[in-house]
């Protein structure tokens, strides 16, 4: 995944407020911006991505058995929810839980970070007479258990109330043994801003 | 959570609580009752639920919106004398859009918000209102050429400065590119606002008018040579007499404009972007495109499907 790419994305108030955090250096985690990072079998360091930031590593199987039982234990307490190619470890049947859950988690003004690889890339190759190699880890590799269209991604942060602040598609690097494919990446970034009356 | 460049004041009106939007086709000529029918539901379903239609502008035209391009071509085989070019301007889109344009601006306490229509495109129920959720400035839906392939009018510039379709985009995607058409184009008052303060209009020896970028006056200098009256080319570039627009001409602000062999909605697009703002396409709201019938996704599609069995042809003739 290209995080350097990612981080150009940042809004000027995020960043800012990334800023802010390294100057007055963080001795309160309440008060401080802070990004959950939700990690499958990977675990991506945030630090140049959210400078300053209290990062909370926390597996998505843990915080899909924690919160979508029950949404009242879920407090407003993150900035960013960053959750990198991690989805596809949860259940179809509890994605839309899941990503309320993830919804309710977050400030005001703040953001769902999703990315995921694109089913739509592995459907294309399905029907291919040669299909890349990778095409199989990717969609039933690492105990997976959905694949997302940017169509399906959006809708459901959409459903969750979130506003959609980016939708796209961008290429990332895969390996399998020595050799590298790139594949394409589903992204979507959702904001929870305060409604506008009339909405 | 975006810049303020990009999220002026947006909120609603104190009374209504309801954004208020003045809906405008610029180039109404003879559509079919059908065309009418879908696009008056549409909106009338979405009036005073989700939005408050302050103001409806049709500007008729002898010409539909989709002549526009032949027209310039025409022009550039024989070019109009002045007055035949003033007398058929208000047949021209571009003129039609900034007549609406400079309506809108005048009614400072109506709309924030001017939501744009050709008399061909049909968007589906429901666009304006999404278009303001998404709080962008400048957001436009999605519609296909009507012509084959279908191109989606939404343009990213190449590397030579050109206009290129987004095609093959995902669907589903909220992207951010250089140009797009004003069939369904949802625009605030702010970027008009913020246009015109930083651009200077200038008249030109034909009587028209056309505005630069504070940032690219380099001198307020008036030109001196011989031919006051003509344009040249020198040291590789366009030269035209210019004069600073007097403050009796009544001409309105030039948003819009037919040139170059291009349409209007790209010169809107490039003062847009002068100003730095870029607009959005959703690609979640596809709109019909009329002609004798309406051209939608699903023709996109097919020629989408057409190039990939043209692509696979090639693959297995060639291994």
């Amino acid at each position: 995944m290209d995080i350097d790419k990612l981080e150009k994305s940042l809004t000027p108030e995020v960043r800012q407020k990334g800023l802010e955090q390294i100057k007055t250096s963080i001795s309160d985690s309440s008060d401080s911006f802070v990004v959950l990072n939700l990690t499958g079998d990977e675990i991506y360091n945030l630090e140049t991505t959210f400078p300053g930031a209290f990062v909370v590593d926390q597996l998505i199987t843990e915080f899909v058995a924690e919160f979508t039982a029950d949404y009242h234990l879920i407090q407003p307490k993150y900035d960013i929810i960053f959750c990198a190619h991690a989805m596809p470890l949860v259940e179809a049947g509890v994605v839309p839980k899941t990503i309320r859950a993830m919804a309710c988690a977050l400030k005001d003004k703040g953001e769902l970070w999703l990315i995921t690889p694109s089913f739509e890339w592995a459907a294309a190759q399905v029907s291919q007479a040669k299909p890349s190699p990778v095409m199989f880890p990717m969609l039933f590799g690492h105990a997976n258990r959905s694949a997302y269209t940017l169509a399906w991604l959006r809708a459901l942060v959409e459903e969750a109330g979130l506003i959609p602040r980016k939708c796209y598609q961008g290429t990332y690097a895969l390996h399998l043994g020595d050799k590298e494919y790139t594949i394409l990446q589903n992204v979507v970034i959702g904001a929870r801003w305060l409604p506008l009356p009339g909405f | 959570m975006i810049s303020t460049l990009d999220q002026p004041n947006m909120s609603p009106s104190p009374e209504t609580e309801l954004p208020r939007v003045h809906v405008a086709i610029a180039c109404y000529s003879m559509q079919a009752s059908e065309w009418w029918a879908r696009v008056m539901i549409n909106l009338i379903k979405e009036n005073l639920r989700t939005i408050n239609i302050t103001q409806f502008s049709v500007i008729s035209s002898m010409m539909p919106d989709g002549n526009k391009n032949s027209c310039i071509e025409e022009k550039q085989i024989a070019p109009l004398t002045e007055l035949e070019q003033s007398k058929n301007r208000l047949n021209l889109t571009d003129a039609n859009r900034v007549v609406i344009a400079d309506g809108f601006m005048k009614e400072k306490d109506s709309a924030e918000w001017l939501f744009s229509i050709d008399d061909d495109t049909t968007p589906p129920p429901g666009a304006i209102a999404h278009l303001i959720a998404l709080g962008r400035p400048f957001v436009s839906g999605l519609y296909f050429n009507a012509r084959k392939p279908h191109a989606p009018i939404a343009y990213m510039r190449n590397e030579l400065g050109y206009y290129e379709s987004i095609y093959n985009y995902p669907r589903g995607a909220l992207l951010q590119v250089d140009a797009v058409g004003m069939g369904c184009t949802l625009i605030h008052r702010s970027v008009f606002e913020k246009i015109k303060a930083e651009h200077v209009v200038y008249k030109r020896p034909n009587g028209s008018v056309t505005c630069v970028h504070k940032s690219k006056i380099l001198d307020n200098k008036t030109y001196k040579g011989k031919n006051q009256k003509d344009t040249f080319v020198q040291d590789g570039l366009l030269q035209t007499p210019i004069h600073p627009q007097p403050e009796d001409d009544l001409l309105p602000f030039p948003y819009f404009s037919l040139e170059y062999m291009r349409t209007e909605d790209l010169w809107f697009c490039e003062l847009a972007a002068n100003v730095g703002i870029r607009p959005w396409v959703d690609t979640n709201i596809v709109c019909e495109h009329w002609k004798m019938k309406p051209v939608t996704y699903s023709h996109y599609q097919d020629e989408l499907k057409k190039m990939d069995r043209e692509e696979d042809q090639k693959w297995i003739s060639t291994n």
